[in-house]
């Protein structure tokens, strides 16, 4: 027996009419209820779309191993060549540059001792000065 | 019927003077067009709610020609069919990720049969066919408030029918 589209109207508009909220009072609806599912929802959608997102990542290199060498293993190797590769530019441009100041600063207490002399003698040649008593010569 | 609620005529914009008037009016002819679309009692609770916060911060929005009803039902519609896009895009990361987890669906034991029909629609059909044929609106004002040409209302109120009675049918 076919059923006639008004018997589904009527089903809508009766079945319709029946459903109530909660309370039509805006003080007493407001808030009444906690949000924390629609809180939980988001959560796991977020947490299910960053695992599915893992999941794709894994399928696409082909199994978890490759990806533990990606993140695990091919870092550690990096941080075994960056080192030996770091020191290398580092030494050629740092001699340039910083040869200069380093070895001073390196050889500061070697050539203080050597100019401690030196200087020293200076004084002691202060007498030198009277060199220029051959300026008279110039004359 | 709270739907003669909705079919008001024009509304003088001071209305939202008294907006807790204007909730208690409408409240329940808001609810039951979101909770027909979303088929769960407790999500069109909130989904109601946060229409008419939305009504609320956007009411200067609101033109006086059209029926406060009507501006309010758009609204309400238009968040509920947006609510349950996402809620069903969660559904679906939840059941690729979780191993098929999955959320009860209409609340057929709280609504009834009416539910479980209005279920083997989409919920643009089920927007189409309430507001037609609950609220008794025309297809101009359907098409407006769902943002899509009256062709398409008449089609979708058409095949929501037809699905309804084939369910029925079925049963």
């Amino acid at each position: 027996m076919a059923t006639d589209d008004r018997d589904v109207i009527d089903l809508i508009r009766r079945g319709i009419s029946g459903w109530h909220g909660p309370s039509a009072k805006a003080s007493a609806a407001r808030y009444a209820r906690p949000a924390t599912a629609s809180r939980w929802r988001s959560t796991a959608a977020l947490t299910g779309a960053f695992a599915a997102l893992l999941l794709v990542v894994i399928a696409m290199a082909g199994g978890p191993g490759p990806v533990l060498n990606t993140f695990l293993i091919a870092p550690a190797s990096h941080s075994e060549a960056s080192p030996s590769a770091e020191p290398s530019p580092s030494i050629e441009p740092s001699p340039t540059p910083n040869n200069e100041p380093p070895t001073p600063t390196k050889t500061e207490p070697s050539p203080a001792p050597k100019h401690e002399p030196t200087p020293s003698p200076e004084p002691a040649h202060s007498p030198r000065p009277p060199e220029p008593t051959p300026t008279p010569n110039t004359k | 019927m709270n739907a003669d609620v909705s079919r008001e005529g024009a509304v003088d914009q001071s209305v939202f003077d008294d907006f807790d008037a204007v909730y208690e009016a409408y409240y329940q002819p808001v609810y039951r067009a979101v909770r027909a679309i979303i088929l769960d009692a407790a999500l069109a609770e909130d989904v109601t709610q946060n229409a008419f916060v939305k009504a609320y911060n956007n009411r200067a929005r609101y033109r006086p020609t059209g029926s406060l009803g009507g501006w309010l039902h758009k609204i309400a519609v238009r968040e509920a069919i947006s609510t349950l896009r996402w809620r069903n895009l969660q559904d679906r990361l939840l059941a690729t990720i979780t191993l098929g987890a999955h959320r009860p669906q209409a609340d057929a034991a709280l609504g009834g049969h009416l539910s479980s029909l209005l279920h083997e629609l989409s919920p643009g059909s089920r927007a189409a066919v309430v507001l037609f044929y609950f609220y008794g609106y025309r297809y101009r004002e359907v098409a407006t408030m769902l943002g899509i040409p009256e062709g398409t209302v008449a089609t979708r109120i058409a095949n929501g029918l037809r699905k309804m009675r084939k369910a029925i049918d079925r049963d």
